[in-house]
């Protein structure tokens, strides 16, 4: 629709936009408050005065009369008026049930008033300044100084269009086409670091909030109406005692009150429907990872039946989640939970209209497995009848490790996988409990921070259920910002709580790690001697990375380190642990060459057959964040190669059991010799190893070590030259400092000279294994010359022990 | 003044889309109504056994039992179909009062700006009497 057209429907609610422009809501709200009051008391003062003489106001009963007649014309009239706005206000809401006579317009009313504002205002100052637009920046972040900056000086005159997605024009979707028709709102965007994505998600949240409190003011709307139960639906069928004592009616819990309307999880809502509208073993297995909205889905089946948008075979059902947990508990035995569940069934079977919902069929089983009781085998004639219908959820996991070999469990239910909601449909299903949050604390989220709070739990808690994790940093959030001194929750804030409870640095490079990155070189070669090359490219791989320019759905960074033994790969992967995550401790290592073997896959994601979980599922889930050091990666076997192909692209994968393990708060750093011997020969060449590297990697190809796939998803490969001299002798410095460090604790020091470097570095040196000899060297020779001379007392506390040379070669 | 300009809007929303408004909470109404008492479930269930209580026939024919549990069940059959008629009349009694109510309502409405300019008419001239 083009602007002027869209001008053209804000006609249709101008009454209302005019009423609200004069005298706005509350005012009104007020106004009808104080003239009902007026009419209660004239209409007191009437009764008392016309009780005859003995009140005393007989003679101003004729004032009181007329005072009342005209107050209550104006009363009358102003309840009628506020009828007058509610029917252009609320005709822009969505019904489930629809309702007849009911026109829609084509823009809603919130697009309304910023239009009335734009066609004073300008287009652009129009959205700023409407109460709608300037809501939605608010949530962007901005402040009421930069919001009036946007304002300033005259409007660019250019028109646009506008698209609608869903037949009604919103507020989001003319933001959307301000954004693409003003270069100014885009700069000035950008210059806020605010996205096009962070604009329509403010907009749709803003909108959504007044939509829903639209339709909780509109109580005479059937949506609203049918909420109250009616008389006698439950006379045609049974009663379910012992149901309602071991379980809830889902339209009684608070997850069904806290509904709201959105097409999550609508393809499996459906599939559920004609399931459970099959005339006979209607049941249906939801299966998908806990949190992953499997209630929802049976809530919003609740709500479909109670509004009566199901098909006839549901009409009147009543769908109650039992409570397995607190039927075994209170049973305690195999014969008493026999009796009661058979009962229980037998009663729902009679009632002719149950749903039983069963939260965690593999867990129920299991519990009455402890009893000595067969749960699937009482269940089953149950589950083969049309009398009773259940709904039972399983997650994955679970499912495969003990329904899928279930197979009377199998035959009686049909199985709807419930799909991972993205993030933004975790965003959306947040949106009306940050604002209860803002309510009892007072603080202000702002939508980054929202989205914020949404990633960081997928990210950061994979462990947990992503909705909860997110639900208790938001409320974790409110006292922390308070402690802060602070009432807008900025992303920035959000993220600050995630790190203070997870250790990890997460979301933008922040000015602490900033230097780092800036300075990771200099780092680096505190602990790497040489290897220039390999520094400046992980540097400059993790720079990438944390900079935001890669991938976010990948590790923190993966890099193949190539190049003989005892060169500083291992010692690298230390030192980026300690810079990245503080600490060595930090380190999650697995030796590759154990994984060589057929099984070696089933070792690391577990065995479906087994029940066992895998070595590195197991690892990543007790130690999401870290890095991840693959030993010799090159002896692992083909199928472990193919599953870090898809770690490294998608930064996780499924286990055995069909469940996700995140790998990507973690670096991953695989070391491989393979090469080492090109290596040899190309520097034995005089050839430079920076120059040579798609030859050695090419050459890994052709051997058949790595596929080429394998050696692409890795942010950098690097080559580990081997230590020349000058490298050995800084290295056997360090050493010895590292000896002279423990030495000092004891009130003794080691000189440390070059005859004493140059003969660790001859003893201790092998041109096949680098560096790695020199620790021996130092226990065997060193350390063994000055125990020795702490015995002989030749070395006392305060004393300087000097090794000579013959004193070394002895 | 600008709330003034509200007025010729007001004439026409009162004689055209408020009627169907007024249609639309009407149907509502009706709707809830019949909603409420359930009056479409209770005529298609009427002879069903109230809760669905019901005595079972006993395996192996015995006279005695069979008439015994034939008499309760028939007596569950009447009890329900007592109760479910006071809520069938009742409902339907509710739809006449709505009926009714709206009728009159509408009439109202059709009169309401007379009938507001005859109230402030009245009230001033109760005023001639002090």
């Amino acid at each position: 629709m083009t602007i002027e057209e869209l001008i053209h429907e804000e006609r249709f609610y101008r009454p209302a936009i005019l009423l609200d422009r004069y005298l706005r809501r509350a005012s009104r709200h007020f106004v009808r408050a104080i003239l009902s009051g007026a009419v209660a008391i004239l209409f007191i003062l009437i009764v008392v005065a016309d009780l005859g003489p003995a009140s005393g106001l007989g003679p101003v009963l004729p004032l009181f009369q007329g005072l009342f007649l005209i107050v209550l014309a104006v009363t009358v009239f102003s309840y009628v008026l506020e009828a007058f706005y509610n029917s252009y206000y609320f005709s822009d809401i969505s019904t489930t049930v629809p309702e007849v006579a009911w026109t829609r317009p084509k823009i809603s009313f919130s697009l309304a008033l910023v239009l009335s504002d734009a066609k004073r205002f300008g287009l652009l100052h129009g959205f700023v300044l409407s109460p709608v637009g300037y809501e939605i920046l608010e949530r962007l972040g901005l402040s009421s100084e930069a919001i009036a900056k946007l304002v300033e000086g005259e409007e660019e005159d250019v028109s646009f269009e506008v698209g609608a997605r869903e037949g009604m024009v919103t507020v989001g979707e003319y933001a959307d086409a301000l954004l693409n028709a003003r270069k100014s709102f885009q700069n000035f965007l950008a210059a806020q670091e605010v996205s096009r994505e962070h604009l329509l998600g403010a907009s749709e949240w803003v909108e959504h909030a007044l939509a829903s409190e639209k339709r909780r003011l509109r109580w005479w709307g059937r949506d609203n109406l049918l909420k109250i139960p009616s008389i006698g639906v439950n006379w045609a069928y049974g009663q379910i005692y012992l149901l309602e004592k071991y379980g809830t009616e889902i339209t009684s819990t608070g997850l069904y009150r806290a509904l709201r309307e959105n097409n999550l999880h609508a393809a499996e809502l459906q599939e559920l429907e004609l399931i459970l509208s099959k005339s006979n073993e209607a049941n249906a297995l939801l299966v998908g990872r806990e949190g992953v909205g499997k209630m929802e889905i049976v809530a919003k089946l609740a709500d479909n039946i109670m509004k009566e948008t199901v098909s006839g075979e549901l009409s009147g059902k009543r769908v109650i989640a039992l409570d397995p947990t607190a039927l075994v508990a209170a049973t305690g035995s195999k014969e008493k939970f026999e009796r009661e569940f058979i009962k229980l069934f037998n009663q729902a079977s009679e009632a002719g209209n149950v749903i039983a919902v069963i939260e965690n069929l593999p867990a129920f089983i299991k519990s009455a497995e402890a009893l000595g009781s067969d749960a699937s085998a009482l269940l089953d004639p149950y589950l083969d009848s049309a009398a009773l219908q259940v709904i039972a959820f399983a997650d994955p996991r679970a499912f495969h490790s003990f329904i899928e070999k279930n197979g009377v469990l199998m035959n009686r239910f049909e199985k709807v996988q419930v799909k991972e909601g993205d993030t933004s449909a975790l965003v959306r299903s947040l949106e009306d409990g940050v604002l209860a949050i803002e309510r009892i604390s007072g603080s202000f989220f702002t939508y980054q921070a929202l989205v914020a709070v949404a990633e960081s739990a997928e990210r950061y808690f994979s462990q947990s259920v992503p909705t909860d994790a997110a639900r208790d940093l938001l409320y974790e959030i409110a006292p922390y910002m308070e402690r802060q001194g602070k009432r807008v929750v900025e992303r920035s804030d959000v993220l600050e709580l995630v790190e203070a409870k997870t250790g990890v640095p997460v979301g933008g490079v922040k000015e602490k790690e900033k230097s780092k990155l800036l300075d990771l070189e200099r780092l680096l070669h505190e602990r790497i001697v040489g290897q220039d090359e390999a520094v400046r490219a992980i540097a400059n791989a993790m720079r990438r990375a944390r900079s935001g320019m890669t991938n976010p759905n990948r590790p923190m960074g993966s890099f193949l380190f190539l190049g003989p033994t005892g060169v500083g790969k291992t010692e690298t992967t230390k030192t980026l642990a300690e810079v990245f995550f503080g600490s060595e401790d930090h380190i999650l290592r697995f030796d590759m060459s154990e994984f060589s073997a057929l099984d070696a896959l089933t070792r690391l994601i577990g065995s479906f057959e087994g029940g066992e979980p895998g070595i590195l599922a197991s690892t990543l889930r007790d130690k999401p964040y870290g890095v991840l050091l693959l030993d010799e990666f090159e002896k692992a076997s083909t199928e472990v190669h193919n599953l870090f192909l898809q770690i490294l692209d998608e930064g996780f994968f499924t286990d055995a059991s069909g469940a996700h393990v995140n790998a990507r708060n973690t670096i991953i750093i695989a070391t491989a010799n393979a090469g080492s011997d090109l290596i040899w020969h190309y520097l034995r060449d005089g050839k430079k190893l920076a120059e040579m590297k798609d030859v050695i990697v090419e050459a890994l190809i052709s051997r058949g070590i790595f596929k080429p796939e394998l050696l692409n998803r890795f942010d950098g490969v690097i080559l580990f030259h081997p230590l020349g001299e000058t490298d050995l002798k800084e290295v056997a410095t360090h050493m010895l400092g590292g000896l002279n460090e423990r030495l000092r604790a004891k009130g003794l020091e080691l000189e440390v000279n070059d005859a004493l470097v140059n003969f660790l570095v001859k003893e201790g040196s092998h041109p096949e294994f680098g560096a790695r000899p020199l620790n021996r060297a130092i226990q065997d020779v060193i350390e063994e010359r000055i125990a020795r001379k702490i015995l002989a007392g030749e070395a006392k506390p305060g004393s300087k022990i000097v090794l000579e040379e013959a004193e070394l070669s002895r | 003044m600008g709330l003034f300009a509200i007025v010729p809007y007001y004439v026409r929303w009162h004689y055209t889309v408020a009627l169907f408004d007024f249609y639309r909470l009407f149907a509502n109404a009706w709707w809830f109504i019949q909603h409420f008492f359930s009056l479409r479930l209770l005529a298609k269930t009427f002879f069903v056994p109230f809760m669905r209580l019901h005595e079972s026939y006993q395996k192996g024919f015995n006279l005695e039992n069979f008439f015994g549990a034939l008499m309760v069940n028939i007596l569950m059959r009447l009890v329900g179909s007592a109760i479910r008629s006071i809520f069938i009349v009742i409902g339907i009694l509710s739809l006449v009062t709505a009926i009714l109510l709206g009728a009159a309502l509408f009439a109202v409405w059709l009169v309401f700006p007379l009938l507001i300019a005859a109230l402030f008419v009245m009230g001033l001239s109760k005023f001639a009497f002090l």
